[in-house]
């Protein structure tokens, strides 16, 4: 199944907010377990714990109800340069951009 | 092992960076400009290539060496790059990031952005060449640097493999 990589321009807030929506289940790394979306406080809470996250950093958000796996990236202003040197770099990491639903932001 | 050399457009110093390293360009004198404007690579690329991975050959000890022009948010893209090698569950080790930008004086940037930038060709790619040979004894410190790097790394993972390979056959 592809993964899904929610792309923002600058700090991509909107695209992080995207990928929340869509994640039914987060894999939030700071607790023990994976977390079900409770309220609109962890929603949240969250959020801003993502938004810390250093630009350029891939980050795994979770899964939605198919089961996909949902990522999310700030670019800053360097959305096509990623885009160009993902695609490289998937080839020679026995990847492939196919395999990835890419929805810019 | 991979070694990427990075700059802002792949077009200067990493691209001198990766045939210093390559033994293309020569690491005990200083090479005319005529030397550095011959090479292939040298001040060709476009805007539309920044992102690009370009190949450029493998060294002596069996590395492949990559040039890469990342713009002028580095670190971003740079992290970028990082984290998807983790995500595929591949080996960070296994990748060597390498600026070449700094290595450069500033007539060597100039030139350059003169020639892909403002499209002042004739004029700027002499100036980025001779901006390079002035630089050129930091350029080869620095890929020397590189490939000590790179010599040390392969190192200690050959001593972590064989430290595995002798706790397996205690056990």
């Amino acid at each position: 199944m592809k993964h899904k990589l929610y792309v923002g321009d600058g700090a991509g807030r909107s695209a992080l907010e995207k990928a929340l929506q869509e994640a039914t289940r987060y894999t939030v790394q700071y607790t023990d377990q994976p977390t079900q979306k409770d309220s609109v406080d962890e929603h949240v809470s969250i959020k801003q714990e993502l938004l810390k996250k250093s630009l350029g950093e891939i980050v795994e958000i979770g899964t939605n109800e198919k089961g996909q796996k949902i990522y999310w990236v700030a670019v800053g202003e360097s959305k096509n340069i990623c885009l160009q040197a993902w695609a490289d770099f998937w080839d020679i990491l026995d990847d492939c951009i196919v395999n990835w639903d890419i929805i810019e932001n | 092992m991979n070694i990427v050399y990075h700059c802002y457009g792949s077009a200067h110093s990493s691209v001198v960076a990766a045939a210093i390293h390559l033994g293309r360009l020569p690491t005990h004198r200083i090479p005319t400009p005529e030397e550095i404007i011959a090479l292939a690579d040298f001040d060709v690329a476009r805007n539309d290539s920044l992102g690009h991975l370009f190949y450029k050959g493998k060294d002596e000890d069996g590395n492949n060496v990559f040039t890469i022009g990342m713009g002028k948010e580095t670190e971003l893209v740079k992290r970028s790059i990082q984290s998807l090698i983790r995500l595929s569950k591949k080996d960070e080790r296994t990748f060597m990031f390498a600026e070449a930008l700094p290595n450069i004086n500033r007539v060597a940037k100039i030139g350059g952005a003169l020639s892909r930038r403002y499209g002042i060709v004739g004029i700027g790619r002499r100036l980025a060449a001779k901006g390079i040979c002035q630089s050129y004894e930091q350029l080869v410190e620095f890929v020397q640097e590189t490939k000590k790097d790179i010599k040390s790394h392969t190192q200690i993972e050959h001593q972590q493999k064989s430290h595995k390979q002798v706790e397996c056959s205690v056990h």
